[in-house]
């Protein structure tokens, strides 16, 4: 799949178009050489003169010196564009956020990866703010939000995360229900402690007990059995058996809320956090911006090259 | 446009001969050319004696000698045979490019044709290819005709063609011109190869021996209309460089067989510096 995350695609094809054109516009209007006469060109040209054999190659020659050109300014619309070839594979995350988890939200998305994040408003049956591989931009909050179906945001945010995606639900308000893999911010209240003596409050509905166990330990949380009094909800696979793909999950949450600044650790609280740094899934997109702008200078460097060689004697 | 009395000044036509004919010395006539020859004749120049054999003039032994020697010698004469000479004037369009390129082959033409008939030779004079032969006896008597004849064909409107380089025998030939051939240096080769021999009496620019490109240049040949682009480089000029030793080689092909040499002349010359370069190279010894 291709994203494009600067200029839209049909942009670029009218970019390329007006291009494409100037270029033949100008091809017709170049000035010729008005030409130079002389007494004789019998020693600037080549001692035996035979008429010019229009062998194939003669005659794709001449069509092949305007490759260089064109090719150069498709590669230099294409590179505005900055297309992203995304071969699928990666943990999506959908943020959905309502007026009062806004700012968390934005925040969260801004150190999310870009084409596997968007963020998703709880307005209505969900009103998509940003979409995954849309070029980010300043969002802000819509004036007109009416009454949310939590029901529907929800079920929306589960399918766009879907297959195995992370949905992280910001408000002050719990959702009716929380999709598998997601995570709850209660933006009502203080996600990070302002005082080193209070706790996060984790619930991990739906978690094994070896695993609510070990998230116990961390220095500064505290888990929860109430999900009503939860600072944060992690809500894991309801069987609770795959408890690698739980740990990877936690890993990815705890990942961003650490490098949104949403959980700082403090010193005695949440000071190591996870022992090892977050394993985060292999990015499987490319960016072609950076070689269609090597392949567009290339192809200028050759039409020079070219130019200067086809005129000799 | 150069005048008749820019393209032949006094100075030059005096040089030629052409504008006061040299008083008759020696008693020669112009009924006689002025190269000696080893053979005896029939001149009023003293040559040597050799002795009497029956059969020989009577009218021509030294009586004073047998007096005093009581042997008959015979006197005599040195012989001054006329060589013909034909010279051919490039009139193509590659020559009447500039005025300063026509009028250095007119020039030349009038110094050549000029010395060679007061040298007493008879001249033939051909301007442009297909254009009609005059000949010219040698003395005084054909300094006109030979300056009206080309005057005519400078004034003539239409340019000529580039000539054939065929030599008559039994006349020495002098061309001149640029001998550029606007069907390349090969066809140019061919032409020289069947020419029996002439003396190449050759007219160029200074720019056309070091020529300098500052840009992409589209020359288009004056005569054939032909085109050629020439981009600046070391490549065209260095190509252009080996094409120029070619056509030189060439040019001393028919030198060679007439045993002449390759004379060659400045279009930059001025008039006196052109006087000064023909005494010293195409007559040194003068007019005899």
């Amino acid at each position: 799949m291709m994203v494009f995350q600067g200029l839209s695609p049909l942009a670029g094809a009218v970019a390329c178009a007006v291009g494409t054109s100037v270029l033949i516009f100008l091809h017709f209007l170049k000035v010729r050489n008005p030409g130079l006469k002389i007494p004789s060109i019998m020693l600037w040209r080549e001692s035996c003169v035979h008429p010019r054999r229009q062998v194939l190659w003669e005659k794709l020659a001449r069509f092949l010196s305007f490759l260089p050109p064109f090719l150069f300014i498709f590669c230099l619309c294409g590179a505005l564009t900055e297309p992203v070839w995304d071969r699928g594979g990666g943990r999506k995350l959908v943020i959905v956020t309502d007026a009062s988890g806004f700012p968390a939200a934005v925040r969260l998305l801004e150190h999310a990866d870009p084409l596997r994040s968007a963020l998703v408003l709880a307005s209505g049956g969900g009103v998509i703010l940003s979409d995954f591989g849309a070029p980010r931009r300043p969002l802000l909050l819509p004036e007109k939000i009416v009454s949310d179906d939590a029901d529907a945001v929800v079920a929306l945010a589960e399918r766009m995360a879907a297959p195995g995606g992370l949905v992280c639900w910001t408000g002050s308000k719990l959702p009716p229900w929380l999709p598998e893999n997601s995570l709850f911010i209660r933006s009502g209240k203080k996600a990070v402690p302002k005082t080193p003596r209070k706790k996060v409050k984790i619930a991990l509905p739906g978690a094994s007990p070896r695993f609510s166990a070990a998230v116990a330990l961390f220095p500064g949380v505290e888990v929860t059995e109430a999900p009503g009094k939860a600072d944060l909800i992690f809500s894991l696979r309801a069987n609770g058996t795959d408890i690698s793909a739980e740990e990877t999950a936690i890993e990815e949450l705890w990942a961003l809320l650490m490098r949104s600044g949403l959980l700082l650790p403090e010193a005695g609280q949440v000071g190591t956090g996870p022992a090892a740094p977050p394993v985060l899934p292999e990015r499987r997109a490319v960016s072609l911006t950076v070689p269609l702008f090597l392949l567009a200078f290339t192809a200028l460097a050759a039409d020079i090259l070219l130019w200067r060689k086809r005129k000799t004697v | 446009m150069i005048s008749d009395r820019e393209l032949f000044p006094e100075e030059l036509l005096a040089a030629a001969g052409l504008l006061q004919a040299p008083p008759e010395k020696n008693g020669l006539s112009f009924s006689a050319g002025r190269h000696r020859s080893p053979r005896g004749g029939s001149s009023s120049e003293f040559q040597d004696y050799r002795s009497y054999v029956p059969g020989d003039d009577l009218r021509r032994i030294d009586w004073n000698v047998y007096r005093r020697f009581r042997k008959l010698f015979l006197r005599r004469y040195r012989e001054f045979p006329q060589k013909k000479h034909l010279v051919i004037l490039d009139d193509s369009p590659s020559v009447r490019f500039t005025g300063e390129r026509a009028a250095l082959v007119w020039r030349l033409a009038a110094l050549i044709c000029g010395t060679l008939l007061m040298n007493g030779d008879h001249v033939a004079l051909r301007p442009g290819t297909g254009a009609p032969c005059r000949s010219f006896a040698p003395g005084r008597s054909s300094a006109a005709p030979l300056i009206g004849e080309l005057l005519a064909a400078w004034h003539r409107k239409t340019p000529g063609k580039a000539p054939d380089f065929q030599a008559p025998p039994n006349c020495r030939t002098w061309i001149i011109s640029d001998f550029l051939d606007p069907e390349g240096l090969d066809h140019l080769e061919e032409c020289f190869r069947r020419s029996r021999g002439f003396t190449p009496v050759r007219i160029f620019e200074k720019r056309e021996l070091r020529p300098e490109l500052a840009a992409e240049s589209r020359f288009i040949d004056a005569e054939s209309g032909s085109e050629v682009i020439v981009s600046p480089g070391a490549g065209a000029l260095a190509a252009y460089a080996v094409r120029l030793r070619r056509f030189e080689q060439l040019l001393a092909l028919p030198a060679r067989r007439t045993g002449s040499a390759v004379y060659g002349f400045d279009v930059g010359l001025t008039v006196p510096e052109l006087l000064r370069q023909c005494a010293a190279e195409l007559f040194p010894g003068g007019r005899k």
